[in-house]
């Protein structure tokens, strides 16, 4: 059963060769079934070749190359040459190929070094006394905690496990710090950046591509706030606009606040646009229709109105994937 | 003729002359799509520059794990990445439009059409099928028109260029799709018969 939305989807492919023999030939024999798709094939592929037609004639003819190799010579002689020539001439003659094992072989001494002067450090100073209070802020298992513990409880009566817990100096050893934590009644815990990091390779993981970190990485300190904002606005109208009983005015602010998010919401996607950086420009586009709802939603909006938005949202996942624009790029090692 | 790589290694010594012959061999194909990218011919002549100098900056650190051309390529499409960057707080008015005015002056710079003996008429109607199509390519954005010629005369395949241009593969062919619809309209290829197209110099031949 021919689709045509199906196969127009594969026609980009199919005019840049990118289906394989069996399937480009495949997609050709669907084509001839449907008048309406093979038209838009062709004037695909014809749109091209008048392309490469056209431009061929746009390019400069033979007497122009001479000036253009002058002037790129004069500009070779300007320009100082790049810093692993400089380096060769000035250490005699050197092939700067023959440098690089030298080069290696010296920044992997400078970084034992630095290694060992950190780790030497480390041991004279001992863990900070701070970093109890960052360890303890968020409560996961960690594994290491329950084996020590077990350790206290075999090696140790009864009575003697509360002295053994007191007694040891929290900032003495993390495990055993943690252990502490745990037995004041608080589970123990990981380190922000390490949440943090689960967060990230959690949402590559479920995005399954490496769009998530370069995308967030495109997008600028401004856009991201702006998702943030757009993200509070949307919660607080999905959770308003569930409410049993709803007021005229439960939603005003909502629909205040979509307006200004509305507005700077344009002014992104534009500048975005002019930028050409596309993730953006796509994040910004698909959140404009929202915010251009809610902000014209009427007073006393209907059930079906706010349903139909609500609906939207949930199929969209919007909220979800503002949460991941806005989240900070982290690289994982 | 001296080969490639002997050239290479010379250029690497910080040998001019041998570079700049290896320039030679590929300086159209660089000039073409910097041609493309920035629809200006002296723009193009600067933006091509600039990839020969740094790729001369850079020649020492050349290995031969690829070939020359992609190590090139990699160089221009930073190049022209850049340049997109540098041209942002430039970018005002959006669109950029290549005019005909502009067009005359590619005569001065030895642009002319490649065809000395056409008719006026015939040039001017070359002429005005360059303008529409640079103002097709105008259409697209910066990133969309580097995808595009990536795809259409370099032949990079999807993941290529999804890694050069940091982005998804999905925006790559959303980018394709843009680019050839919108070259379509300012051709004016018909979609219900695309076998009618309304080239004028279909008709002339």
């Amino acid at each position: 059963m021919h689709d045509c939305v199906k196969t127009r989807e594969l026609l980009v492919d199919l005019v840049f060769d990118e289906l394989g023999p069996e399937a480009g030939r495949r997609a050709l024999l669907e084509l001839e079934g449907c008048p309406d798709c093979q038209a838009q094939y062709r004037s695909m592929t014809e749109a091209l070749r008048v392309f490469d037609q056209v431009t061929d004639t746009a390019m400069p003819e033979e007497s122009y190359w001479p000036g253009y190799e002058t002037r790129l010579r004069e500009r070779l002689r300007t320009e100082r040459p790049g810093w692993t020539l400089r380096l060769a001439d000035w250490i005699g003659g050197f092939h700067p190929l023959m440098m690089r094992p030298l080069v290696a072989v010296g920044l992997a001494l400078a970084l034992l070094a630095v290694g060992w002067w950190t780790w030497q450090r480390r041991q004279a100073v001992g863990p900070s006394p701070g970093a109890l209070d960052v360890a303890t802020e968020t409560p996961t298992p960690q594994p290491k905690v329950e084996s020590h513990d077990e350790v206290v409880a075999k090696t140790a009566k009864p009575g003697e496990i509360s002295k053994i817990r007191t007694a040891v100096h929290p900032a003495v050893h993390p495990t055993v710090r943690l252990a502490a934590a745990k037995s004041n009644g608080k589970a123990p815990s990981v380190r922000r950046e390490e949440r943090v990091r689960k967060i990230v390779e959690d949402v590559v993981v479920s995005r399954g591509s490496d769009q998530p970190l370069i995308a967030a990485s495109l997008f600028t300190a401004e856009t991201i706030r702006h998702f943030e904002k757009a993200q509070l606005m949307l919660r607080s109208f999905r959770n308003t606009s569930a409410a049993k009983r709803l007021a005229a005015t439960d939603l005003a602010y909502e629909r205040q606040l979509s307006r200004r998010l509305l507005y700077q919401n344009i002014l992104l996607r534009r500048d975005a646009e002019m930028k050409g950086n596309l993730p953006a420009e796509e994040a910004l586009s698909s959140l404009e229709p929202f915010l251009l709802d809610i902000a014209n939603l009427p007073d006393n909006p209907s059930s079906g109105e706010l349903g139909g938005i609500r609906e939207r949202l949930q199929r969209k996942e919007l909220i979800a994937s503002l949460q991941i624009s806005s989240a900070p790029t982290y690289q994982i090692p | 003729m001296i080969q490639e790589d002997k050239l290479i290694e010379r250029a690497q010594e910080g040998d001019q002359e041998a570079f700049c012959l290896l320039a030679r061999s590929y300086q159209r194909r660089i000039y073409a799509l910097a041609l493309h990218y920035t629809r200006d011919p002296h723009e193009a002549e600067d933006l091509s520059q600039e990839v020969w100098l740094k790729a001369y900056q850079a020649i020492g650190g050349f290995r031969g794990e690829a070939g020359f051309y992609t190590w090139l390529r990699r160089i221009t499409v930073n190049t022209f990445l850049n340049h997109q960057r540098a041209m942002k707080t430039m970018y005002s008015s959006g669109k950029k439009a290549f005019r005909l005015g502009e067009l005359v002056s590619l005569d001065e710079l030895g642009l002319a059409p490649a065809e000395p003996r056409q008719a006026p008429e015939e040039r001017l109607q070359q002429q005005m099928m360059v303008e529409k199509v640079m103002e097709g390519l105008g259409e697209l954005t910066p990133q969309q028109r580097l995808i595009f010629l990536l795809k259409h005369r370099e032949g990079m395949t999807y993941d290529e260029i999804a890694r050069s241009c940091a982005v998804s593969t999905g925006t790559v062919k959303k980018a394709l799709f843009r680019a050839i619809n919108r070259l379509r309209e300012y051709l004016g290829v018909k979609l219900s018969a695309a076998e009618d197209v309304s080239y004028a110099a279909r008709e002339r031949r």
